[in-house]
């Protein structure tokens, strides 16, 4: 894994979701998922392009039995943006084919 | 949104005089609106992008944020990549055996020693793959699901129009004048065979990097296509097709007619769809001026072909110094250019505009070679174009008189 870049989050997360996503992280990239952070970015991570993206993004709606709003898919600039949105869709009820 | 997967029957071969024995899968996803403001075919190209996990993600983007039913279509030799998701079924990979056999005199030749006994072509790659620091390369076909073979491009675009059609028919709602094509390398390519195919069907094509004719290397088996690494082993692989170049006449000879309807800057053809259509087609390209696979020249001529046939073309040319990291990732072919992003840039630069499609006119359409017509015509209530491809008839010729050939 490359050095973090300093990146801020958007919305909240908490530790607990953060953990999980960067265990299936640290699953689907083969990575170390201890040296993920909130501020962790596709840059910092090697094998973290658009493809890896897209597997990531499924396995952590299937993990977390959600369903991400289209129009958010893309919009991702860190880890903590990502538990953000698995937050967010989990508060809001957006759970997969509901 | 709802996602939902179809099955319907794919466009016959009429060049071939076959019908199909594999299905058309499609993958459709419908936003959360009554009526969407039109639909949209992604067309993958031969790379990742065809991945099913990042297909899903450019479907639902583009249908969340811009209202648009968006399409994903399995036609025909789509599939054809073993690398890729197998959701449209698995591409096998046939190992030509001369080549194993060379592999293996190459072995013997650079002091490799045979062990074991070799029964068959198995023992013998197994052999090979031992000692990894000798590197071989196989000659090797591959095999789309269901029989399917190399068509290129004829047979994708009319089933991309089948499916456009049956969706209709079943009834989804959206603007059917605003009918929008995207695609990179190839899925741009069959994005202008569309348009070529039934040129007032699509309100807009946005490509990225799309050659303009056929590639030679893939359907001539003779060419490599594409490599595919396993260890130590390349497998230099093309896919397998119907076309042959040695003998003229034959329905299989891949000559200049075949070729011509597979060109979509050939301007006697274009001077077809002009006629026919009511030029509402939009064209944004973008093209590297290094690309190695689809001629920078071939593109600014495409360009300047469509707009002398007036229609609303731009082309952004980039060279390496306009590489960003973000929307342009190399100047090689395709850019690196995510779909997504691709979309966004161009599809607001593009207005919808009240046109019946081409069931709806029920156009026909003639595009003669040299030697062969390609007729084409669209009925309502069909899903496929009534396509056919015959002989020009010569009886019209008129027989030159003695003094005529005296003089």
């Amino acid at each position: 894994m490359k050095a973090n870049s300093m990146t801020t989050a958007k919305g909240s997360h908490s530790p607990d979701t953060l953990a999980r996503v960067a265990t299936i992280l640290g699953g689907e990239l083969a990575c170390n998922p201890t040296g993920i952070t909130a501020h962790t970015t596709a840059d910092d991570v090697d094998g973290w392009d658009s493809l890896a993206h897209a597997r990531l993004i499924m396995k952590i709606e299937e993990v977390f039995d959600v369903r991400f709003p289209g129009d958010r898919l893309f919009d991702l600039d860190c880890v903590g943006d990502l538990v953000a949105l698995v937050n967010d869709c989990t508060r809001a009820g957006i759970v997969a084919n509901g | 949104m709802a996602s939902t997967v179809y099955e319907f029957a794919g466009q016959p071969d009429f060049e071939l005089n076959s019908d199909r024995s594999h299905p058309v899968s499609m993958i459709v996803e419908t936003p959360d609106t009554e009526m969407a403001d039109g639909l949209v075919f992604v067309i993958p190209g031969m790379g990742g992008e065809k991945d099913k996990h990042y297909s899903e993600m450019i479907r639902r983007y583009i249908a969340s944020k811009h209202n648009l039913v968006v399409v994903s279509v399995d036609a025909h030799c789509s599939t054809c990549r073993p690398n890729c998701s197998t959701e449209f079924g698995d591409v096998t990979i046939d190992i030509e055996p001369t080549s194993i056999v060379h592999a293996l005199g190459h072995y013997v030749s650079q002091g490799g020693v045979v062990d074991v006994p070799l029964q068959n072509h198995n023992d013998v790659i197994a052999l090979l793959k031992r000692d990894l620091s000798m590197t071989f390369k196989l000659k090797a076909t591959l095999e789309p699901p269901g029989g399917q073979y190399q068509n290129f491009g004829v047979l994708a675009a009319l089933d991309h129009l089948a499916a456009l059609h049956f969706l209709i028919d079943k009834g989804h709602k959206f603007d059917t004048s605003n009918v929008i094509c995207i695609g990179s390398s190839h899925g741009g390519y069959i994005a202008h065979m569309m348009h070529k195919l039934a040129p007032n069907t699509i309100n807009g094509i946005i490509d990225a990097s799309a050659y303009t004719e056929t590639v030679p290397s893939f359907i001539d088996g003779k060419w490599t296509e594409f490599d595919l690494t396993d260890g130590n082993f390349t497998y230099e692989c093309s896919t397998t097709q119907k076309w042959q170049f040695v003998q003229p006449g034959e329905p299989t000879f891949f000559g200049p007619d075949r070729a011509l309807i597979r060109d979509t800057v050939y301007d006697d053809h274009l001077a077809v769809i002009a006629d026919a259509s009511s030029q509402t087609c939009q064209f944004r390209m973008i093209h590297s001026t290094v690309d190695r696979v689809s001629s920078p020249y071939l593109k600014a001529r495409q360009r300047d072909l469509l707009k002398a046939r007036g229609f609303d073309v731009r082309l952004d040319v980039i060279g390496e110094a306009d590489v960003d990291g973000k929307l342009i990732k190399s100047a090689d072919h395709g850019m690196g250019i995510a779909l997504n992003l691709l979309f966004d840039r161009y599809y607001p630069t593009m207005s919808r505009k009240v046109s019946k499609n081409d069931r709806e006119r029920g156009t026909e359409l003639i595009f003669q070679g040299p030697k062969l017509s390609y007729a084409l015509t669209y009925r309502q209530g069909q899903i496929h174009a009534d396509a056919t491809c015959s002989e020009i008839d010569i009886s019209e010729i008129e027989t030159p008189t003695t003094s005529q050939i005296a003089s």
